[in-house]
C-alpha cells in the first residue's frame, strides 16, 4: 500500500527518489505518453456530437474526477516500477496552505530539490533547460515531439485558492448535477474542477485556478508537461476523497442517463476502466498520509481502552 | 467587427467575425474559439482552463504557452 504524502513532509531522500523516477519515465520516453494521452482525452469530445468545449472525455463532465485517479494511479505505478520501490507514493502539493504564505513562490514545492521555480525557461531545479545537456528537461507539443524548455509565468491568477475555498468545497453536495458540463450546479465536481464557486457563481477557482496561477506550460492541454501537474492534481484527488469520507452517503452521479463515457458504469476513454472501478482509492492500491494518521490514531484509542480496561480503578 | 491583425511573437494573428460568432486564425491556421455567455469571455480548448476577455488576448496566450503554436 502506497502513502500519498504532502510534499512538504516529504525526507530529502524522498524527494531524490521522486525526482529520479520522474527522470527515468522521461528518459524512456513513458512520461511524453502521459502528455498526448492527457491531450487526447481532451480532444475526445463526450458524446461526439458535442463541442469538445462543452465536455470531453476528462474535463466538463462528471468524470472530470475518476479519470484523474485513474490517470494518477497508472503514473505512480509507472513510478514505483521506474524506482524499484512498491512502496512509492506521488506526493500531493496543498496549495490551499500556501495560499497563507506572504509569498508562495517560496514554497517547498517550488526549491530546487523538488519541482524548481518559474522562469521562460525555468532556469532552476530538476527540470531546468539548459541547452548545452542532452538530457535537459524538454517539453513535447500535443503530437509528442520537442517544444523546448518547460516554462511557468507564477501569479497569472492573483491568488492560489484558500483553505476556506477547499472547506467550502468539502461541503458542498451533490456530487454532480444535470447538464453534467462546466455550468453543472448543484455539483461538487464542478466546483472543484473551478467552473464555479459553492455560490454556482461561474469564475476560475480551485483546481483550474491552481492552473492558472502557474502559467505557462500549465495553462493547454498538453499540461502534465510540468511534472508539478501529477502533485496538484494528487491533491485534487485528495480533496475528493476527503469528500467521499465527509459525505458518505453521497453517491457518484449519474448512475446512468448521462453523458456516454460519465455515467458510473461507462468505460473511461482511453481505458475499460470505470467511474465505479476507481470510487474506493483504497482498494486500488494507496492512501493519504492523513488518512494514515486517522487510522494509527484509531488503533493507540483502542490500545488505550483495552489498556485501561485491564487496570484496576 | 473588421478583421484584425498583428504581429506577436513572431506569428500573425487574425481576427475576423463579431464578438458572438469570433473567427481567429494563427498564421493562417484556424483557432476555435467560443464566447462564454456565462461570463462574456472567450475560451478556446488550447487553454482550457480559463476564459479571456477579448480574442487578441487569448491568440497571444496560444501563441505564447501552447506547444503547438509557440516559437521555441
Amino acid at each position: 500500500m502506497a502513502v500519498r504524502k504532502n510534499v512538504a513532509s516529504l525526507t530529502s531522500a524522498e524527494k531524490t527518489a521522486l525526482v529520479a523516477a520522474i527522470k527515468g519515465l522521461k528518459s524512456s520516453g513513458k512520461y511524453n505518453e502521459y502528455v498526448v494521452r492527457h491531450v487526447q482525452a481532451m480532444n475526445t469530445a463526450t458524446p461526439s456530437t458535442v463541442s469538445t468545449s462543452v465536455r470531453n472525455a476528462a474535463h466538463r463532465g462528471p468524470a472530470f474526477l475518476p479519470w484523474h485517479r485513474e490517470y494518477l494511479r497508472l503514473y505512480e505505478l509507472d513510478l514505483q516500477a521506474e524506482a524499484g520501490d512498491q512502496s512509492l507514493g506521488l506526493p500531493y502539493w496543498d496549495w490551499s496552505s500556501d495560499a497563507a504564505l506572504p509569498n508562495p513562490a517560496t514554497a517547498p514545492v517550488w526549491a530546487n530539490d523538488l519541482m524548481g521555480g518559474s522562469g521562460n525557461p525555468v532556469s532552476t531545479g530538476p527540470f531546468a533547460y539548459n541547452a548545452s545537456d542532452p538530457n535537459t528537461w524538454v517539453t513535447v507539443n500535443s503530437s509528442g515531439n520537442p517544444a523546448g524548455g518547460l516554462r511557468r509565468a507564477f501569479g497569472g491568477a492573483p491568488t492560489l485558492p484558500s483553505q476556506a475555498d477547499v472547506n467550502a468545497a468539502l461541503g458542498h453536495t451533490p456530487y454532480d448535477s444535470a447538464p453534467w458540463h462546466r455550468s453543472s450546479t448543484p455539483s461538487f465536481r464542478n466546483v472543484l474542477e473551478g467552473w464555479i464557486n459553492t455560490s454556482g457563481t461561474s469564475g476560475n477557482y480551485l483546481h483550474n485556478r491552481v492552473h492558472v496561477w502557474i502559467g505557462g506550460d500549465m495553462l493547454p492541454g498538453t499540461s502534465p508537461n510540468d511534472p508539478v501537474f501529477f502533485l496538484h492534481h494528487c491533491f485534487i484527488d485528495k480533496l475528493w476523497a476527503d469528500w467521499q469520507r465527509q459525505n458518505s452517503g453521497a453517491a457518484y452521479a449519474p448512475m446512468s442517463g448521462g453523458p456516454q463515457g460519465h455515467n458510473w458504469n461507462d468505460q473511461m476513454s482511453p481505458w475499460t476502466t470505470t467511474p465505479q472501478d476507481v470510487w474506493n482509492h483504497i482498494a486500488l492500491g494507496y492512501i493519504y498520509d492523513t488518512e494514515a494518521q486517522g487510522c494509527r490514531n484509531a488503533l493507540q484509542a483502542m490500545i488505550d481502552r483495552v489498556f485501561r480496561r485491564g487496570q484496576a480503578p | 467587427m473588421p478583421e484584425h491583425r498583428e504581429e506577436h511573437g513572431g506569428k500573425t494573428i487574425s481576427i475576423g467575425g463579431d464578438d458572438t460568432n469570433p473567427t481567429l486564425t494563427i498564421d493562417g491556421q484556424e483557432v476555435e474559439v467560443v464566447r462564454d455567455e456565462d461570463v462574456g469571455r472567450f475560451t478556446t480548448l488550447h487553454l482550457p482552463y480559463t476564459s479571456y476577455e477579448t480574442v487578441l488576448e487569448l491568440a497571444k496566450q496560444v501563441i505564447d504557452n501552447v506547444p503547438d503554436f509557440r516559437t521555441n
